[in-house]
């Protein structure tokens, strides 16, 4: 009963902040719709930021990562965020600045203006939505076992895949933008809350367990270990390394903040947020290791990568755990994935919209659309995690990997003067596909080398390529224009 | 030096120390390797926060 009636109260609250929002937005106006006229202030900025960033993978995932492998959990989130910082100072600011002196809503926006080619746009549409849809699918079927799980079977998985489509919908499609980077702030502050509670309460249970896990020389403590070698460290990184320019849902939010200020608020309480979010999820797996060693906490079988995401569940449901407290990380793993999907469903929605349906439609024929598409969108999102295809899960996990190749073209926009267009399309084309099918015929490495190394390494080789390729043969064709305007004018040409 | 330079030049130094000295530093074994890539996450944020302060003042 208590599962429900916390449900129904954050539904409420959520829903009265997106119809706030949607009392506050220019109607009609698709600016606005997809990205808030880039006028949020940066302490909003900076939790949408975050929380879209943050999924429930946190909450469940890297708990259990950071239980079965140690610290290397930690090591392999903090090189993403250093990673971010430098990104989101170096390209992000970069497309903070074109994304609102032209007035960009999609991801794609940018690539169109830097590379000439609605096609390449285009393509980039369909192959983000293509990567993302299983990865936001995904993010349903966690948090909707966890539900299940936690309220004791009281709240059923299919109750709970309805409970969090209905929510997804109504906040994105009453308050667009806005109200989701609004419901995302209050989400991420119950997130980091609630998780800073668990912490605090793990840690009263008497013993210190992490000193244990030091004291016998536990093999989660130490770095490198029996999971954490030079190439698994790399496969797991690379692909989270560039997360910032190649994921569209954080990219569309870089163009949020309202001035350079809120930019900079923006990454910094991103950073702060990031930070201690980290510190508490793999801390809280590693104190639970500590006990389950002390015998305090079951033990769980580390050696099936599959019981790897039992360990909250299992101190969720722990008959010691207060309900209201069960009840609270439950519902805060449940906020974490609503910020990632409603993020995603706005972002592709905006990307069909604009760059597949064309500027061709009025702005108000695009805010009809954008909704229509996010309706759409978040039924086909939701239908897959209820039905749970096996193949969901292997391209969800692989979703970073298949964004990999459009890092080159995010970065490189900003390194050269000349728009390389048949470049940017052959880079997003080959790149995309090579790595698609390379996951469909199941390879994780090739040669020894992970396969993100081979994504990321194709496409930038293709990229660097084709960008000289391109300079060239247009630096030809300048000076045979300027020879033949000379010949004509009768001038000569040393 | 101009800030970009400088920025950049820090940033993947730490970014290099993150991802090498686990592996090649024994010494970390000692300490253990939580705490120093916390030093380092700490001391990007603080980089990155000078950083986009002086994008600012560029700015004005």
């Amino acid at each position: 009963m208590i599962a429900y009636i916390t449900i129904a109260a954050f539904a409420v609250v959520g829903t009265l902040i997106a119809l706030y929002s949607w009392r506050v937005s220019k109607r009609d106006d698709p600016v606005d719709f997809f990205i808030a006229s880039h006028g949020l202030g940066g302490f909003t900025s900076a939790l949408t930021y975050a929380a879209t960033t943050y999924s429930a993978f946190m909450m469940i995932g890297l708990v259990g990562f950071s239980y079965a492998t140690g610290i290397g959990a930690f090591g392999f989130e903090a090189a993403y965020f250093v990673a971010t910082l430098l990104l989101l100072a170096i390209v992000g600011v970069r497309l903070w600045k074109v994304g609102r002196a032209e007035r960009h809503v999609s991801p794609s926006e940018f690539l169109l203006s830097r590379y000439q080619s609605g096609l390449t746009a285009a393509l980039a549409s369909v192959f983000m939505a293509v990567a993302l849809i299983p990865y936001a699918s995904i993010q349903i079927i966690g948090p909707a076992i966890l539900l299940e799980l936690s309220s004791g079977g009281t709240l059923p998985y299919s109750v709970a895949v309805l409970v969090i489509t209905v929510l997804v919908l109504v906040w994105g499609f009453i308050g667009g933008f806005r109200g989701v980077a609004w419901t995302d702030a209050l989400q991420g502050l119950f997130m980091l809350s609630s998780a800073v509670i668990v912490v605090a309460w793990v840690f009263s249970w008497g013993v210190n367990p992490i000193g244990h896990l030091a004291s016998i020389g536990h093999s989660t403590l130490k770095f490198p270990n029996w999971f954490w070698t030079p190439s698994i460290f790399l496969a797991y990184t690379l692909p989270w390394m560039f997360f910032a320019v190649t994921n569209p849902q954080v990219v569309q939010r870089l163009y949020a903040p309202r001035d350079l200020k809120s930019y900079r608020v923006m990454v910094i309480g991103f950073a702060s947020f990031g930070l201690l979010y980290t510190l508490l999820t793999t801390v809280l797996g590693l104190a639970l290791r500590g006990y389950s060693e002390l015998g305090v906490f079951p033990d769980i079988d580390v050696s099936r990568r599959a019981n790897w995401n039992l360990v909250t569940p299992t101190l969720l449901s722990l008959a010691v755990i207060p309900q209201w407290l069960s009840t609270l990380v439950a519902l805060s793993v449940l906020a974490a994935a609503i910020t990632t999907i409603d993020s995603i469903a706005l972002t592709i929605s905006s990307m069909i919209t604009r760059d597949l349906l064309g500027k061709a439609l009025s702005s108000r024929g695009q805010v009809a659309a954008g909704r229509a598409v996010l309706v759409g969108l978040t039924l086909f999102i939701a239908s897959f995690a209820y039905l749970k295809p096996a193949f969901i899960v292997d391209l969800a996990v692989k979703s970073s990997t298949l964004l990999l190749p459009f890092a080159p073209l995010f970065i490189g926009g900003f390194l050269h003067k000349r728009p390389a267009k048949y470049t940017s399309l052959l880079t997003v084309a080959v790149g995309f596909l090579f790595t698609l099918f390379m996951i469909v015929l199941g390879f994780s490495s090739i040669c020894g080398v992970p396969l993100c190394v081979w994504a990321l390494g194709t496409s930038t080789a293709i990229y660097a390529i084709g960008v000289a390729v391109e300079s060239r043969i247009g630096e030809h064709s300048a000076n045979t224009a300027i020879n033949n305007s000379a010949g004509k004018l009768g001038l000569k040409h040393h | 030096m101009k800030p970009l330079n400088a920025f950049l030049i820090f940033s993947l130094a730490v970014l290099t120390a993150f991802l090498v000295a686990p592996f090649t530093a024994p010494w970390l074994q000692f300490i253990y390797a939580y705490p120093y890539w916390l030093c380092l996450a700490v001391l990007q944020v603080i980089a990155t926060w000078l950083y986009l302060r002086s994008l600012e003042g560029e700015e004005r």
